[in-house]
């Protein structure tokens, strides 16, 4: 690995020089702690950095390996995870004022697993204020801004996730998912960020925000380094009541170059149409490339697609508003304007409304499931357009503007609403330079069909090797 | 589903002991009847036999 990239390699290749000793643990560790204080005052992607428990795991991970037990490819790799996840005797804020003190006394089971697997624990990144949004422009703690370009928008909520990611201030990172926060990041950030099936990774200790559709995943530089990740911290945990049950194969093993006996659907009448023109010709070449790559295409219908965001709206509002009421009435003033208005939005959904749009939603999974009959894949873009500039600006898509703040989230949702993998990778840049991301969809618990075709398009394209450069961080 | 008056709506926020200012009322009802609009399309599909999607597994094939 050439130390002046060092910052950006992959964690497989990180971990193979790690495992044969030739790199250190410390030495990386240090080295990426001197980026984040030298680079993220303008990014804004950490709340807190962990330098001195962060340089101790490291320590202890090089000792291990000096002495040949060596735990796997995240060992002495330094990661960071969505400040809504619990560290035992860390802050963890959710961005938020109301939770600015808050120390919870045990680790979430990611972490836990994490520690595991001797992974360094860097800090903890920001994000949208409680999850609840999709830009990463409101937090407690000041914006997170895109790397690629200073003006524009990270995506959210995980954003800090994202932005880490991207400009190489940490490995790999954790984020979680409602309605796309970890795909949205990954998109407009231009890394991988995947989004495992409901209940295949552990929720205990990951501060909610509607219990039926949070998901919590990695967002990483490449396809592979997300398997890595997913592989650590997947896996039945009894202190998750929505926990599944099932076996975890190796998501990195099975890789290949070709998508022979891959079979593609296309929801031509939803994704395809209200997005930018840049976008539909970034995300209809890569189907092109696969179809190169040996891919089956052909095109698919889900009627309630169309929905999607109405029923997502009429269930999430409520179970959002159900678990901040204690705060809601005796801390209002501490929530940022925009999260406390949604919050509140969420007591006048009808409870037959909520229990309606559960039904439909049931629906809408069985229309998927059908379409999974006839495909192993769901293709399209991840998000309406490439980031957006701060601040509201509204986004030509199809054939009508749109606020890019609410519209970012339309392509997501469907893969929360049924449970489904999705995994978000870059697939080229738009005229300002900026990553344009595509999603996978696969069966629940066939994550690996979705990580083997996002692979072997990876592997087929450069996208994921272009990197911002900090420098030079505002386009126009 | 009918549209929630203001009145019924300061009701609602007055029994889950939350104050929200009148003015603030006024910005919240237009996207709360939004949203159930949205939803209204919906209402005619047969749903007899299918049950709420909540905490749920998802169904492995």
């Amino acid at each position: 690995v050439d130390a002046s990239v060092l910052h950006m390699a992959t964690i497989k290749d990180l971990s193979q020089h790690i495992a044969r000793k030739d790199l250190s643990p410390v030495e990386i560790t240090e080295a990426i702690l001197a980026r984040i204080d030298a680079t993220d005052t303008s990014l804004g992607s950490y709340i807190t950095v962990l330098a001195e428990s962060a340089l101790r795991s490291a320590h202890a991970a090089e000792q291990e390996i000096q002495q040949g037990r060596y735990r796997g490819p995240l060992h002495g790799v330094p990661i960071a995870v969505k400040d809504l996840v619990w560290t035992k005797g860390v802050v963890t804020t959710c961005a938020s004022s109301i939770l600015k003190d808050y120390i919870p006394s045990e680790d979430a089971t990611i972490i836990k697993r994490f520690r595991d697997s001797g992974a360094v624990l860097l800090g903890k990144l920001n994000m949208h204020e409680f999850a609840f949004g999709v830009t990463g422009e409101t937090s407690a703690f000041g914006p997170c801004r895109n790397p690629w370009d200073l003006n524009r928008l990270p995506g959210g909520s995980s954003s800090g996730s994202g932005v880490a990611v991207a400009a190489g201030l940490a490995y790999g990172a954790i984020g979680t998912d409602t309605g796309g926060s970890i795909r949205i990041p990954a998109s407009l950030c231009g890394t991988v960020g995947l989004k495992a099936t409901y209940g295949r990774v552990s929720r205990y200790g990951v501060i909610p925000l509607s219990w039926s559709f949070d998901h919590v995943g990695p967002l990483a530089r490449s396809v592979e380094d997300a398997a890595l990740l997913l592989n650590s911290i997947a896996g039945h945990d009894q202190l998750d009541p929505s926990s599944a049950e099932v076996s975890v194969p190796e998501f990195d093993k099975g890789l290949s170059d070709n998508l022979r006996g891959v079979r593609l659907g296309i929801p031509r009448e939803f994704f395809f149409e209200n997005i930018t023109a840049e976008v539909k010709s970034a995300v209809t070449s890569a189907i092109d490339r696969m179809s190169d790559l040996g891919a089956q295409i052909q095109e698919v219908s889900i009627p309630l697609l169309d929905h999607t965001v109405a029923i997502w709206n009429t269930c999430v509002l409520p179970e959002a508003t159900a678990y901040h009421l204690n705060h809601l009435r005796t801390h209002p003033e501490l929530y940022t304007p925009e999260v406390r208005e949604r919050l509140e939005l969420g007591l006048f959904i009808p409870a037959v409304a909520y229990a309606t749009a559960q039904r439909i939603r049931r629906k809408l999974s069985e229309q998927v499931y059908e379409v999974f009959r006839n495909v192993d894949i769901i293709i399209g873009p991840t998000t309406p357009s490439s980031a957006p500039k701060a601040g509201g600006e509204e986004v030509l898509v199809g054939e009508t503007k749109q606020d890019a703040r609410i519209s970012m989230g339309y392509l997501t949702r469907v893969a929360n609403l049924t449970g489904i993998p999705s995994i978000s990778l870059p697939c080229g840049f738009s005229s300002h330079g900026m990553p344009i991301g595509m999603q996978l969809m696969a069966k629940s618990f066939d994550e690996s069909t979705a990580i083997r075709t996002a692979h072997a398009y990876e592997k087929a394209t450069t996208w994921h090797e272009h990197h911002p450069e900090l420098s030079d961080t505002t386009r126009d | 589903m009918k549209k929630l008056s203001k009145a019924t709506m300061r009701e609602i926020a007055s029994s889950s002991q939350i104050d929200i200012s009148d003015e603030k009322l006024s910005a919240i009802k237009p996207q709360v009847e939004q949203i159930i609009e949205a939803l209204r399309p919906l209402l005619g599909l047969e749903l007899a036999e299918t049950e709420p999607q909540l905490i749920f597994r998802s169904r492995q094939e």
